[in-house]
């Protein structure tokens, strides 16, 4: 007893320390700890649990917090990159041009002077100087030009190609740092500058020949060297409609260095020959080729004629992020036709002026259409998840108050004042809870890099404060009475107060009122309403409190039956759950419920959106796999195609759009789409696809072709026989037989009529001795593979203009589609954070109570109650408040389908044009609830085994603390 | 132990155990010369609310404390008179549910009574306000209760325990110094100095209450209550915990009142007042008589506690022993009254 200081002492000296107290001595190192305790470390380091666990919910829920505006900043950035860099560089472009010619009442050599290279790059600076952020010009993608107008020059040499008996034509054209882009695959780039004299001219002195023209070098393309048959030292003769004729002496052929750089996306032409047609009527069609000319060479272009001259400017995929949409479309307004317009046009010396034009803002709108229709439904999950985060928040700040009652009273009888406590507890709170809540922003910051970060520090800063606020004064707030703290009040036996039957009622009418008015007004067009956010949360809270009301009713219902039987283990378990205290009661039902709400809603919307997405593609594609041609398919193709690995049928049908049948009546029904269908076939394929089912006897018997119409066309048709109906088919009568909502074979959703092949190939055979046209729709069903098929389409001879959809590919394309899987991504995220954060506020609530059960089941243990039934106990204990929270979760969840339903459109998550409501699915529904009482049996299991596993010494003397 | 020298009640009323209800206060003639209106104020004052428990430092007049717990009422105290003189030592004795830890409760300011008066210390415990009621805590009364683990705080050592009580009061950091005398001082005056930087589990039953009692001194209060203090100690232990209610009485002079049912504490003070149904029904008095060849013997006696308007309390051997039921004969006699059974 070393330590003992033996003051002289004038009584007798108490007695010496306990027994085993040897170990007692003062901490190591001998430092005495100050007298007036430092009340945060202190406690810290006498509660490490808690205060971990504190410390890792805020962590956790200030993370969330954090991340959930950076994510959306993502999820949108993201979205809009892939969006962008999905369009090829010519959409996301902003373009300046000018045309510059005698039509300006400008003289070819004042034309040559303004589009000298040098000119050119001194616009282009200029361009690129106005073109400020948001919006980001790629620079490796900029190109800029000069051009003879397309379509004039006419290549006169003989023996050309020709299509429709039309000679070629040429562009010629300057491109900026063309050779840094093209491979020659033979001769040289144009360098020699050129000469006047006539065809043939073997060059001269250079400079701008009289009316004898000139002779220019190209190169030209690999592909147009093949069309025209030419290599490096060819001549080619090109004669404008105005002007001297030009010799044209290839120099070389390139290739492109890599044809999807996006430098050759604005001059398709220079790298291979393409089809033109002659304005209607006519519409004939002939060969265009551009060319490529030297430096040297810009200045005689104008002599052609107009010359175009062109900056492209493409806009850096990931230069723009969603938030900068409404400030770039406000640029790219003011570029196009605002002041900077206005400057450019006059400030750039281009004789004439540039005018600016742009694609970007029709992608820019789709983009942010795209994100409005899916704003509301994310704005649901977020008000969701910031819901049961907050109200696990608020349980987890309640348990924590509620383990230190005992010690507030103690503290507060010998007269702590309760600002004083409150403070003390805020100050160990937030040593606690500042730490973590930076280590949830930091981890937010690191994990999901994007540019702002002011809405997540606010985030965690308000998890942080609200954290810091909310376990002072639900601690103090009971202890400020003037008695020794909050007397019990069981959950089963209390009665709400009046203030606080006035606050349920004040909550029920606020939840009605959303109901009501959501229900009346609907969605917003594209607008993240807070009255539609808010109605899940609104729902569970206000369930929450009826069932807080209703709950003990059952209870005590069944503890009194319970009472009444032998059996002590259903007694005591459901005593023990009546008797729980009703103030902690609230908040862990209250998160519960919110989740389960909340999960129940998200499943159900998950669900919707796959379901919204499979039916889409069913519809866009009417069966598995679709061949379609504007022509006839070749014969051999739907053999070819059946014995295809995985294709169980193939359907060909032959369908012809936009045709009229004059009525008996008068008038006329235009415009529908006529099917012809083997009936046999057809009735199996709509039976497997589940799109216009039928039954094969209607499209029997005599007289009249039967046929299947759409509602709205059969009813205009009306009952009797009608025609005659012509077609690609033959002329027949038609009388309709039966409607059907949809047909495979049509998916633009327009009037159908469908008959059967077997009559109209009789009536054809009737009236014409030439076979019946072939099928040009072919449906497949079966697990096809999808690039077996297109590489069979594309073998097969005379299916060239054949393009074949696979449900599964489309399918997959919308499910990838950049801003609805994103969206979805999100959404889903969220919903799995609830269900983490249910499954906390579960454990938390089990935690709560652990204590006192352990104490019990030691007790019990000592009594000699087995392991089984210990088990049953806790579960009698644990279930019914779980229960209740399950089925009214369910119930609130199952609610707010309907109550909601109207108001949401999945469309927009989904990424379909298709309207997709919600509906209701016992998967999703049942899912959530099940699996927090699975949750709850296994923990409660786990409690039973190890706590059986503890000494029961142990647990007796700790359950006495 | 060692016992404590006493010579008898300090303050003698009319007799030893007299009923003080009443009581023309001594010193109110001694008071300089009154004018003529001052005198009839007093006079009116006194027939009206004569003056209660001058000069005690507890003060309780008829004091009824009710519970309502599902609508059922419960009369905890039933017009409890008490009155306790500055410098006692005192027990309060009663079986299980007649009130006397609801007494403590209301003494301690951690209950409001629900009729009648307390005064304690000068402290009004009916009327006082949020403030008074803080500041009574802190500095006009300190209390041990009977659970060991309900006194101390377990993360604070010992010394800790003693210092929290006059942090809660406040003061600036420069009473640092004087606080760390003051905790070194109450801990050696109660025997466990040794055992200032230990924490509480660290304790020994006895230690730990010792140490509670010197936490409920920290701030000096004038009375220290005490709820069954030696309840779940060993007798050894209890022995030493009641030997520092003697010290602290003797050596600080604060009023300790303990309630108790160790018939051996209960023996060791000079005035036991027991609580029956609510209400006051007996006191022990002792004193220690010298006779005449200086042998010293405690002398007790048993007395009846009669209310201002003059009920007694028969104790319940002496009802029962005669049978009284409704009615008892009266009979008053030169220097006594005779009680008879109806019959």
């Amino acid at each position: 007893m070393t330590d003992a200081p033996g003051p002289a002492d004038t009584r007798p000296a108490g007695p010496g320390p306990a027994p085993g107290d040897a170990a007692a001595l003062p901490p190591a190192g001998g430092r005495r700890p100050p007298v007036c305790a430092p009340w945060v470390r202190t406690r810290l380091r006498s509660a490490p649990a808690a205060a971990g666990a504190l410390a890792l919910l805020v962590l956790a829920l200030s993370f969330l917090a954090a991340a959930a505006p950076r994510a959306l900043d993502r999820y949108a950035d993201t979205a809009l990159h892939r969006d962008l860099a999905s369009r090829s560089p010519v959409v996301r472009s902003i373009d300046a041009e000018a045309v510059l010619g005698p039509a300006q009442d400008l003289s070819p050599e004042a034309v040559a002077a303004a589009v000298s290279p040098a000119r050119l790059a001194a616009v282009e600076r200029r361009l690129r100087d106005t073109v400020r952020p948001p919006l980001r010009i790629d620079p490796a993608a900029v190109s800029y030009g000069v051009s003879t107008s397309s379509g004039h020059l006419a290549l006169t040499d003989p023996g050309l190609p020709e299509v429709d008996g039309l000679q070629p034509t040429a562009t010629l054209a300057w491109r900026q740092g063309a050779d840094a882009h093209v491979r020659m695959a033979a001769g040289r780039p144009p360098r020699a500058a050129p000469a006047a004299g006539g065809a043939g001219g073997a060059g001269g002195d250079g400079g701008d020949g009289g009316q004898g023209g000139f002779t220019v070098e190209v190169m030209v393309s690999r592909a147009t060297a093949d069309l025209l048959r030419v290599r490096p030292g060819s001549l080619l003769h090109l004669r404008p409609d105005t002007g001297p004729p030009f010799v044209l002496r290839v120099s070389g052929v390139y290739t492109a260095l890599s044809a999807a750089d996006p430098y050759w996306g604005f001059g398709q032409t220079l790298l291979r020959p393409a089809l033109a047609s002659a304005p209607p009527p006519g519409s004939a069609q002939y060969w265009h080729v551009g060319m490529l000319v030297g430096d040297a060479s810009v200045r005689v272009l104008p002599r052609a004629g107009t010359v175009d001259a062109a900056w492209h400017h493409p806009v850096a995929a990931d230069g723009l992020a969603a938030r900068e949409v409404a400030a770039a479309e406000d640029r790219l307004d003011d570029l196009v036709s605002g002041t900077a317009a206005s400057r450019l046009r006059s400030g750039t010396g281009v004789p004439g002026g540039l005018s600016v034009t742009s694609p970007l803002p029709a992608a820019l709108a789709a983009f942010d259409r795209g994100r409005a229709a899916a704003a509301p439904l994310l704005a649901v999950a977020g008000a969701g998840l910031a819901g049961v985060a907050g109200a696990v928040l608020l349980m987890a700040g309640g348990l924590a108050a509620d383990r230190r009652t005992g010690e507030l009273a103690l503290l507060r009888a010998r007269g702590a004042g309760l600002p004083a406590l409150a403070g003390r507890l805020a100050a160990e709170t937030a040593a606690v809870a500042l730490p973590a809540a930076a280590a949830g922003l930091s981890a937010a910051l690191l994990l999901l890099p994007t540019a702002r970060w002011g809405a997540s520090a606010a985030a965690a800063a308000a998890v942080a404060g609200l954290v810091v606020l909310v376990v002072p004064l639900r601690a103090v707030l009971p202890h400020r009475g003037r008695g020794t703290g909050p007397a019990r009040a069981d959950v089963a036996r209390t009665r709400p107060s009046r203030r606080r039957t006035v606050l349920d009622l004040a909550v029920l009418a606020a939840a009605a009122g959303a109901v009501a008015a959501v229900r009346q007004r609907g969605i917003a067009a594209g607008g993240v309403d807070p009255l539609v956010s808010g109605t899940p949360l609104l729902l569970g809270l206000a369930g929450a409190l009826v069932l807080l009301r209703v709950y003990p009713w059952p209870l005590r219902l069944l503890a009194r039956v319970a009472a009444g039987r032998r059996g002590a283990v259903p007694f005591l378990g459901l005593a023990r759950a009546a008797r729980s205290p009703a103030s902690g009661t609230l908040l862990p039902l209250l998160a519960l419920l919110l989740a389960l709400t909340v999960a129940v809603f998200g499943g159900t919307v998950l669900y919707g959106i796959s379901d919204g997405r499979t039916r889409a593609a069913l519809a866009q594609v009417g069966a598995d796999a679709r061949i379609e041609s504007g022509t006839e398919l070749p014969p051999g193709l739907p053999r070819t195609v059946a014995e295809l690995p995985g294709v169980r049928s193939a359907v060909p049908l032959r369908v012809q759009g936009g045709l009229g049948l004059l009525l008996h009546q008068g008038g006329m029904a235009n415009g529908f789409t006529l099917v012809v269908a083997d009936t046999a076939a057809y009735a199996r394929l709509s039976a497997a696809t589940g799109i216009g089912r039928f039954g094969t006897g209607l499209l029997r018997g005599g007289g009249a072709v039967p046929a299947l119409a759409s509602p709205a066309l059969a009813a205009r048709i009306g009952g009797g026989a009608q025609g005659p109906l012509v077609t690609t088919y033959g002329s027949f009568d038609v009388r309709v037989a039966g409607t059907l909502a949809q047909t495979p074979a049509a998916r633009d959703g327009g009037d159908f009529l469908v008959v059967p092949l077997e009559q109209v190939r009789a009536r054809w055979a009737r009236a014409s001795s030439a076979p019946l046209p072939a099928p040009d729709l072919l449906l497949l069903t079966g697990p096809v593979d999808p690039s077996a098929l297109h590489r069979t389409v594309e073998r097969a001879r005379g299916a060239e203009a054949a393009t074949v959809s696979v449900r599964t590919e489309v399918l997959s394309a919308l499910d990838r589609a950049p801003l609805p899987q994103g969206a979805t991504a999100l959404y889903a995220a969220a919903v799995a954070s609830v269900a983490v954060l249910s499954v906390l506020a579960v454990l938390l609530s089990l935690a709560r109570s652990a204590p006192g059960r352990a104490a019990l089941l030691a007790r019990l243990r000592t009594m000699g109650m087995t392991g089984g039934r210990r088990y049953r106990l806790v579960l009698l204990e644990v279930l019914p408040p779980l229960v209740a929270a399950a089925v009214a979760g369910t119930l609130l969840g199952l609610a707010a389908v309907p109550v909601l339903g109207a108001a949401v459109d999945l469309a927009g998550l989904a990424g379909t044009d298709v309207p997709t409501g919600l509906g209701v699915r016992l998967g999703p529904l049942l899912a959530p609830g099940a699996g927090l009482l699975a949750l709850a049996v296994g923990a409660a299991a786990a409690e039973t085994a190890v706590t059986g596993r503890r000494r029961i010494a142990a647990e007796l003397r700790a359950g006495e603390q | 132990m060692s016992a404590e020298p006493e010579d008898g009640p300090r303050q003698p009323g009319h007799g030893p155990g007299a009923v003080r209800a009443g009581a023309p206060d001594p010193e109110a003639g001694r008071a300089g010369a009154p004018t003529l209106a001052e005198l009839r104020r007093r006079i009116a004052e006194e027939r009206d609310h004569p003056e209660y428990g001058r000069g005690a430092v507890i003060a309780c007049d008829r004091l009824v404390r009710i519970f309502t717990a599902d609508g059922v009422e419960v009369q905890a105290l039933q017009g409890l008179d008490l009155l306790v003189e500055p410098g006692e030592l005192m027990a309060l004795v009663g079986a299980s549910g007649s009130g006397k830890s609801t007494l403590l409760q209301i003494l301690a300011g951690l209950d409001v009574p629900t009729a009648g008066s307390a005064s304690v210390a000068g402290h009004d415990l009916l009327s006082m306000g949020a403030a008074e009621r803080l500041r009574y805590r802190r500095e006009a009364v300190g209390f041990v209760w009977q659970q060991t683990s309900r006194n101390l705080l377990p993360f604070l050592t010992a010394g800790q325990n003693v210092a929290l009580p006059m942090q809660l009061g406040g003061g600036g950091r420069g009473r640092r110094r004087a606080r760390e005398a003051r905790v070194a001082e109450l801990l050696d005056l109660l025997g466990v100095g040794h055992c200032r930087d230990r924490g509480p589990e660290q304790l020994s039953g006895g230690e730990q209450q010792r140490t509670a009692i010197a936490v409920a001194l920290a701030n000096r209060p004038a009375v220290l209550l005490a709820d069954e203090p030696t309840g779940e100690l060993d007798s050894e232990s209890a022995a030493d915990v009641f030997g520092a209610f003697r010290t602290v009485n003797a050596e600080l002079g604060t009023t300790v009142v303990v309630v108790t049912h160790d018939p051996m504490v209960a023996g060791e003070v000079r005035r036991t007042v027991a609580i029956r149904d609510g209400r006051t029904s007996s006191e022990v008095l002792r004193r220690i008589a010298r006779d005449a060849d200086g042998r010293e013997s405690v002398v007790e006696r048993e007395y009846a506690t009669m209310d201002r308007s003059g009920r007694v309390q028969l104790p319940r051997e002496f009802v029962e022993a005669l049978g009284l039921e409704h009615r008892v004969g009266l009979e008053l006699e030169p220097d006594h009254i005779q009680v008879w059974p109806d019959s």
